[in-house]
């Protein structure tokens, strides 16, 4: 599988390690209770399609990105930088 | 306190250098000043002003000449005076030395990037990499820094690091040059 | 001999030799084993894998699945190698497999006669009873009997090497579809990789006796090939075949670089395993010949049509002196012909058509004919056929088959695709779209002429070039054959008799007519119970008639009934090659310190710590054993003063104006508070509360920081780091830099520690410039670097950084001074001793399931900020007397072995996992104290002080410990020594 990373182009899915749901993105305000975080830590969509993640390109320009891709197809619909991402 | 000197050792300093088989040539060049910079929020056009105007030196993505990108958001500057480097930025970077913590060595030839490919993942076709074009990427699984030279590559890899690099490439060039040998 | 006179892509002017069991055989350059063999008229090649019935080679091709053989002597004998595809070379060794005690007499030969015991799913239904007997007698028989080849059994020698390619257009297999594919994909200026499993390109052409462009088809291949390998832009890989296809256009090759010469030179790599990355590809990798299924057609001389062409034309070797040809399509004709062109008897041309016009020749044609019984049980001398005039007996010694072509459709089905029957040419073509920007032509996608395979490689490169961007070449089509293809699907004959279908795992009809009656009815039901098609060959010549048969069975068409898929590799593939360069140090890369030279001098011992080499003990004088180094290494540390080298730890750089709040961030306690010039312990938590990482963290100005990680997490802790400032507080301005690498860094511990330093510093390091948890600039015979007063033996200590150049000079300068006071160099061993004796921690209590509160820490989670992990943290479940905290343990009897890993129980108590009270995570023998010491977790520790509790070490079952709980630390509990 190949990802193409914003920064350095399309390179091979060995360069880079997964994270998890794109979700950790959102983390709760630090008053919020445990429920949020609960829910922010261990509750998760598993969709058949699309399902945004978070990959880093460890191996090239450490960059952290967020990664639209199909689970049934592995087709990768986008990347973008995850700290570009609107929350 | 008694008088005393310390003498710095090159990470290549005990593996006899230059190596080559059939047409590869593996070789350490001089040893680099390295420093880092990173640029902080919204100061990276004014940072790359002021290294183009007091050193003549440009902070490109993807690019090697007396900056070397080397990730988001990071450069190092290569052989450049450190002090007037730091005057120039002016605060509005954070910048370390990185002159030690890097092994570098090139390998040219015309089998070069036959070696290369048993090593590194990248596309390093010349009309896509020509020299001074750099990457971040895998250098026989370590994390590495790829550069285009005349004539072959420059790969950096961190320092505890080279004794490992340096077996895997003289492996790789002493397979390229065996099959060379073969019958077809 | 059955040596034609002339012809052939062999080279008649040189003489090779290679053996077969035992025997020596002449061959030619050009020649496979199997070709080779039949020259040399050796029919019987192997015996068949349950009945262990007499084989030959049933083709001339990768897929075959009877003369499997061992090839190689001691360690480079590599198993179950295909004699259809072995190049033969000059001293090769074969021998054939799975017989005893010889290939003629072979005494398991006794299963064929116990065959109606062994049919599909024996397995399931035998060898239960006696219960007993499973161990002791069933399972040691049936691993003997199982599997064809063996292993060697010894370490594989040869080097194998991985690889990465690139192109714009991947062409998969050389014959007139992929070559012509190529020709207009390399003339139009792409990056071409053409790659083929064979050693010569042109596919069919090479088997066949038609002509392109007026000229041998052969002929016209070599051109081809010439004309390629003459485009500096095409790249032809021979010898490879393309094993899998992957996502976004990433292709497996196996490359056989050596395998065809005996020994290749030193440090030559047997196989290349390559990772071919491919923005277009095309599958030309033609069509695999199938079988008709009738009674006892399994005997040696018994072969597919087109494989019987390829020995006539392709090897100069004729299969036999007699052959008949069955078939059920026209091109089983054209064996026929070659067959007699080639001076070799064929008394009859059978098809089963009983509506077609068989052509006429030297044979007796029998138009709606089907053998039913065959004899000959070292190789075939007879069949019988049924004709619509009554029964006919031949005598044969070969009989060429061919039930229709399978378009080779696999690498299509490696993305989950699954083909689509065409009912025109009666098999399988691969699915639109079934691995995105590969485009399947020629015959493997059902197009069996010359003349269409060259139309359609063509148009499918300028299919490619054009999504690709390169406009296309007009480059000419030559002329070729355009016969029609006619078949009239049939797929076994209905006579008395065992019919194969999977000639290498010995399935026939009747076995699938089993496991339908046993309601096995999908086709992947069918093909686990009967094992059709899950042999090395991935049922390539076996498959479709299994499904033909199922969906008959069924009351289906093929097209209702599916078939199974298939994944990579598309054959077999050595181990080795999968996972070349990954064997012995391959396997990780080593990283070393810039002392370690120094250290190998001073006759230390390594212990990897993760993929760091560091020194855990020093011999010195007589030592022997570790534990006297590590004794000596203790005392040495408390008395005088020791040297290690603690480069290993991260080392993290952090600058910015945002750099102290980020830290808040991500470390329990405050970092904003601290001073420059100040360095401070820190606890980094997961986000689900438990404690991640420690380390300390210096302030070197406002905006300014550098922490340091444990060796082990460094890597983990610093894309956390990244994590936190990219995607959680993207709107902090902070950089982090790892500077592991640029600072070798040393501790220097014990009494004498501030004057050894005292002798190398310029500065003024006395405890008032330079107190307990602070750090300086020093310069150190004129090079800049930084000391750090901390500790993790709980001596006097420092820790002095210079840049790692001088990593080497300054261990030797250290240990130098250290000695002439009585001191030295002191490893992972005694550092481990010192700071257990201290309490101190290191990842054996950091195991990920701990919390700073279990830990004894919970003062060290500020209340006063948020930080990662914080509110899990202080959920319900850890925090109160159910949690494990930790504890020291001493041995009640002083004498006593503690270890770690044992686990805690209380006094009178069963050692059972319902009365379990914590267990046991670091523990050695402490020379300060003169006895045991250990770390723990034990429940509700922290309020069982003084209480006993036994040490159970379940592992290693030398009895167990009782233990007292005790405080920590274990040695200078006031902390005074630190302090000065």
């Amino acid at each position: 599988m190949r990802l193409t990373c914003p920064h350095c182009g399309e390179r091979d899915a060995r360069e880079f390690t997964y994270l998890g749901s794109a979700k950790l993105l959102d983390r709760p305000a630090g008053d919020t209770g445990a429920e949020a975080f609960h829910e922010y830590l261990h509750i998760r969509e598993n969709p058949a399609g699309p399902n945004a993640e978070l990959w880093q390109h460890v191996m090239g320009c450490s960059a952290w990105l967020h990664v639209v891709r199909d689970t049934r197809t592995h087709v990768v619909e986008s990347v973008s930088l995850a700290s570009g991402v609107a929350r | 306190m008694a008088e005393f000197s310390l003498q710095a050792l090159d990470p290549l300093a005990s593996e006899s250098l230059p190596f080559s088989a059939g047409e590869a040539t593996l070789s350490a060049p001089p040893p680099e000043q390295l420093l880092s910079v990173q640029p902080f929020s919204g100061q990276e056009k004014a940072v790359t002003g002021a290294l183009k105007k007091t050193l003549d030196t440009s902070l490109e993505p993807h690019k090697a000449g007396s900056a070397l990108w080397m990730g988001q958001g990071i450069w190092f500057l290569v052989n450049v005076d450190t002090k007037r480097a730091a005057r120039a930025i002016d605060q509005r970077a954070a910048i370390t030395d990185q002159s030690d913590a890097w092994a570098t060595f090139d390998l040219t030839g015309a089998d070069a990037a036959a070696v290369m490919a048993r090593l590194c993942p990248l596309d390093l076709d010349a009309e896509i990499f020509p020299p001074s074009a750099t990457a971040r990427s895998e250098f026989a699984h370590m994390m590495a820094s790829i550069t285009a030279i005349e004539g072959g590559f420059r790969v950096r890899v961190m320092r505890s690091f080279a004794k490992t690099a340096l077996h895997h490439t003289r492996d790789a060039i002493r397979s390229v040059a065996a099959q060379r040998s073969l019958p077809k | 001999m059955s040596r034609l006179p002339s012809d052939g892509l062999i080279d008649r002017e040189k003489i090779i030799r290679f053996s077969f069991d035992g025997k020596s055989y002449p061959a030619h350059p050009g020649d496979t084993l199997a070709s080779a063999l039949l020259a040399n008229d050796v029919r019987l090649m192997g015996r068949s894998f349950k009945y262990h019935r007499p084989r030959g080679a049933l083709t001339a091709g990768s897929e075959e699945p009877n003369a499997l053989m061992e090839v190689g002597r001691g360690a480079h004998r590599v198993p179950n190698t295909r004699a259809t595809v072995q190049e033969v070379f000059n001293g090769l060794e074969a021998r054939s497999q799975n017989r005893w005690p010889s290939l003629r007499y072979d005494a398991l030969s006794v299963n064929d006669l116990l065959a109606p015991f062994l049919g599909a799913g024996f397995y399931y239904k035998t060898f239960m009873w006696p219960k007993t007997f499973w161990e002791k007698l069933y399972e040691p028989i049936i691993r003997r009997a199982a599997g064809l080849g063996r292993l060697s059994g010894e370490a594989d020698p040869a080097i194998y090497d991985r690889a990465f390619a690139h192109c714009d257009i991947l062409v998969i297999g050389g014959g007139p579809a992929g070559l012509m594919a190529a020709l207009t994909a390399g003339e139009a200026g792409a990056r071409v990789i053409l790659a083929d499993e064979d050693f010569h390109l042109g596919g069919r052409l090479l088997s066949e006796r038609d002509s392109v462009d007026d000229m041998r088809g052969a002929d016209w291949a070599a051109e081809a090939a010439a004309r390629l390998g003459g485009m500096p832009n095409v790249r032809i890989m021979r010898r490879t075949t393309v094993t899998g296809a992957y996502d976004t256009g990433t292709f497996g090759a196996l490359e056989r670089v050596a395998d065809h010469i005996s020994g290749p030179p030193d440090g030559c790599a047997r196989q290349t395993f390559w990772r071919i990355t491919a923005r277009r590809a095309i599958l030309a990798g033609g069509a695999i010949e199938r079988p008709i299924a009738f009674p006892a057609n399994d005997r040696p001389g018994i072969m597919m049509a087109g494989a019987v062409r390829s020995y006539l034309n392709r090897f100069g070797v004729a299969p036999a002196k007699q052959m008949a040809v069955f078939t059920n399509n026209d091109d089983g004709w054209r064996t026929a012909h070659d067959l007699v062109d080639a001076g070799v008897e064929v008394p009859a041309l059978i098809d089963t058509r009983a509506d077609v016009t068989v052509p006429q020749g030297p044979w007796r044609g029998i138009a709606g004919g089907t053998v039913i019984a065959t004899r000959g049980r070292l190789g075939l001398n007879g069949i019988t056929v049924r004709t619509p005039s009554g029964e006919a007996r031949f005598r044969v010694g070969g009989l060429a088959v061919s039930g229709g072509w399978n378009p080779g459709v696999h690498l299509t089905c490696h993305l989950n695709g699954r083909p689509k029957w065409q009912s025109g040419i009666a098999a399988f073509v691969p699915a639109e779209g079934a691995v995105p920007g590969l485009s399947p032509t020629g015959a493997a996608n059902g197009i069996f002429s010359t003349h269409g395979a060259l139309v359609f490689g063509r148009s499918s490169a300028d299919a490619a070039l054009k999504t690709l961007g390169f406009s296309t070449s007009n480059i000419t089509l030559p002329d070729a054959e355009d016969a029609p293809y006619r078949i009239t699907p049939f797929w076994f004959v209905d006579a008395p008799g065992r019919a194969w279908l999977d000639f290498q795992n010995d399935v026939t009809v009747k076995d699938v007519k089993l496991a339908h009656q046993e309601n096995f009815r999908s086709v992947e039901h069918m093909k686990r119970y009967t094992t059709l098609g899950m042999a090395t060959d991935q049922g390539k010549t076996s498959n479709i008639g299994g499904l033909a048969i199922l969906a008959d069975l069924a009351g289906q068409t093929i097209a209702e009934t599916g078939t199974t898929t298939f994944r990579p590799p598309y054959s077999p593939v050595q181990i080795g090659a999968f996972g070349a360069r990954a064997e012995g140090k391959g396997f990780a890369p080593e990283r070393f310190t810039a002392s370690h030279a120094h250290a190998q001098e001073l006759n230390a011992t390594f212990v990897e710590a993760g993929l760091w080499h560091r020194a855990a003990w020093f011999a010195q004088g007589g030592e022997t054993n570790w534990r006297e180094s590590c004794d000596r290494e203790v005392a040495m540390v408390r008395s005088t003063v020791g040297i290690a080298d603690v480069s290993t730890l991260g080392k993290i750089d952090v600058q910015g104006p945002d750099a102290a709040a980020f830290l808040d961030h991500v470390y329990s306690n405050m970092i904003s508070n601290l001073r420059p010039g100040r360095v401070r312990y820190g606890l980094m938590l997961r986000e689900d509360g438990f404690v991640m990482d420690d380390g300390t963290a210096a302030r070197l100005s406002e905006t300014h920081f550098v922490i340091t990680t444990t060796t082990a997490a460094a890597g983990q802790v610093m894309s956390h780091l990244e994590f936190c400032a990219q995607c959680l507080w993207p709107e902090l301005d902070v950089a982090l830099v790892s500077v592991t690498e640029q600072w070798g860094q040393f501790a220097i511990a014990g009494p004498l520690s501030r004057d050894l330093l005292s002798e190398m510093i310029a500065e003024n390091i006395s405890d008032t410039e330079l107190p307990y948890m602070a750090h300086m600039p020093v310069t150190v015979a004129g090079i800049p670097g930084r000391l750090f007063r901390i500790s993790f033996s709980g001596e006097r200590a420092y820790e002095l950084a210079l840049p790692s150049g001088y990593g080497d000079a300054l261990s030797r300068a250290l240990v130098e001074r250290a000695e002439a006071m009585g001191g030295g160099a002191y490893g992972m061993e005694a550092l481990n001793v010192l700071r257990i004796e201290k309490g101190l921690l290191t990842h054996a209590e950091l195991h990920g399931r701990t919390t700073a509160d279990d830990l004894g820490l919970a003062r060290m989670v500020s209340p006063r900020k948020d930080c990662i992990g914080k509110v899990m943290s202080q959920r319900p479940g850890l925090h109160g007397p159910e949690r494990t905290q930790l504890v020291g343990l001493q041995p009640v009897d002083l004498a006593a072995e503690l270890t770690a890993g044992a686990h805690l129980v209380n006094p009178g108590e069963p050692a059972t996992r319902a009365h379990h009270q914590g267990y046991i995570t670091s523990a050695c023998y402490s020379p300060t104290l003169g006895h045991r010491i250990a770390l723990g977790f034990a429940k509700n520790g922290r309020a069982r002080l003084g209480e006993e509790i036994r040490a159970v070490d379940f592992m290693r079952q030398k009895g167990e410990t009782l233990c007292r709980i005790v405080p920590i630390p274990f040695v200078d509990p006031e902390g005074g020594k630190l302090r000065g």
